[in-house]
């Protein structure tokens, strides 16, 4: 079954923004959260298994997916970089305006992780209910609530991994 | 209790939550993002239309062409095989189909005559009544039985048309005719004008085709030729022996 094009423009005037803003989070670039967004939703055209109820849920999974999936991209160029001794670019606005060290980080320790646990760290970070993320990420809701845990073990880990002890610590 | 929310780390919620933060001065373009989004959709079809007939063209021409040539380059004696079961006979054509008159002309490639007529009379004819239109010649070949590397020399050539090289081949065969009449030994003196692969692939042909010239031969008895070269006009249906020594004069006072 294919979409029409009408359902998918229904679906984009309903969830862009949101979704749009929700990868803008992840990846800290406006400009790269449109261009992402418009991917989700180019992949929800072609994915008739998407539409229908659930298709909010799809989207927001999807769009975390491909924010993780850029932040991942741009840690692996930052190695390349790095191995070949190739010095950074100067930044992009984009850039200069939403970063600093610690949102750096951040998102460097997100793109270390699992992405299982990096969505569920980011869903929860959105404000969802442990409901709500078990039905995005289909998971059994009883178990949502130790995953989470468990991916906070992990994100702590990371980051003392790679930027040593957090100062703010708590 | 399943769903009872657990308590978590404050530092990670604190890290996600400050550092993560929601720009709250900022509305994506929705126009900008649709258009983006058709213009993908465009370009998707675009791309179908142009990409999926150009596909199946290039498919299709590969089924064909890529065994054909790997098994002339394997093993020229299957490719002759099948060019014996189809074999290509228009190179013996020269001219358009549809032109108003059409010469046959008989030929013994060890005939003197024949060699003078080909590099004399032949491109004569062939500039000013071929190239206009006015004139199909179709070759054909007359082996005379006491020319004793006749015949061999009609297959070089014939094989050679079955590869596109029927004319350099018919040339170089009258050109050297004083030569290989004496040994038979054509195939060195076609060397010069044909290319390896090619003269490679006359060689495995030549032993098999003997069926054209055979055709050739009962339409020259059917129309009680005896001498060659001979030429036979055909118009509208009815054929005519060109009497006398063929000169190009004699010829256009049957053309006009």
């Amino acid at each position: 079954m294919r979409a029409r094009g009408d359902d998918i423009e229904e679906a984009f005037q309903l969830h862009y923004e949101r979704i749009a803003c929700i990868i803008a989070r992840v990846v800290g670039d406006r400009a790269c959260a449109e261009e992402l967004a418009v991917d989700v939703f180019w992949t929800f055209w072609h994915t008739p298994n998407a539409h229908g109820e659930n298709a909010g849920g799809w989207l927001y999974r999807t769009a975390i997916n491909r924010g993780l999936q850029e932040l991942r991209r741009r840690a692996r160029h930052v190695r390349f970089e790095r191995f070949f001794r190739i010095g950074p670019g100067p930044p992009t606005p984009e850039q200069l305006h939403a970063s600093s060290e610690e949102q750096t980080n951040v998102r460097g320790v997100l793109a270390a992780m699992k992405p299982r646990e990096a969505e569920l760290l980011l869903l929860r970070g959105n404000g969802l209910s442990y409901e709500e993320v078990a039905s995005t990420l289909k998971l059994n809701p009883a178990s949502v609530g130790t995953l989470i845990r468990r991916a906070q073990q992990t994100f702590r880990k990371e980051y003392t991994r790679l930027y040593g002890e957090p100062r703010n610590r708590d | 209790m399943a769903n009872q929310e657990i308590e978590t780390d404050p530092w990670v919620d604190h890290q996600l939550t400050e550092f993560l933060h929601p720009d709250d001065n900022w509305t994506p373009n929705r126009s900008k993002a649709l258009a983006n989004l058709y213009h993908r959709r465009r370009s998707r079809l675009r791309r179908i239309w142009i990409g999926v007939p150009l596909a199946t063209t290039l498919s299709v021409s590969a089924l064909f062409i890529i065994p054909t040539t790997r098994a002339c380059a394997q093993d020229p004696v299957a490719c002759v095989e099948g060019f014996l079961t189809n074999p290509k006979t228009d190179f013996k054509q020269l001219g358009s189909a549809t032109a108003p008159t059409t010469v046959e002309i008989y030929l013994d490639y060890e005939c003197p005559p024949c060699a003078a007529f080909f590099a004399n009379v032949l491109p004569a004819l062939e500039t000013e009544y071929v190239k206009t239109g006015k004139l199909e010649l179709i070759f054909r070949d007359m082996p005379i039985a006491r020319h004793s590397h006749a015949r061999l020399a009609a297959r070089y050539a014939n094989a050679a048309g079955r590869f596109g090289y029927y004319q350099a081949a018919a040339k170089q065969i009258f050109a050297t005719q004083s030569t290989w009449s004496k040994t038979g030994d054509i195939e060195s003196q076609l060397a010069p004008v044909l290319p390896p692969a090619i003269l490679q692939k006359v060689h495995a042909l030549v032993q098999k085709d003997d069926a054209a010239i055979d055709a050739d031969l009962a339409l020259a008895e059917e129309n009680h030729l005896t001498r060659t070269p001979s030429l036979v006009i055909v118009t509208n249906g009815k054929r005519q022996l060109i009497p006398g020594d063929n000169t190009l004069a004699a010829i256009k006072s049957y053309l006009q």
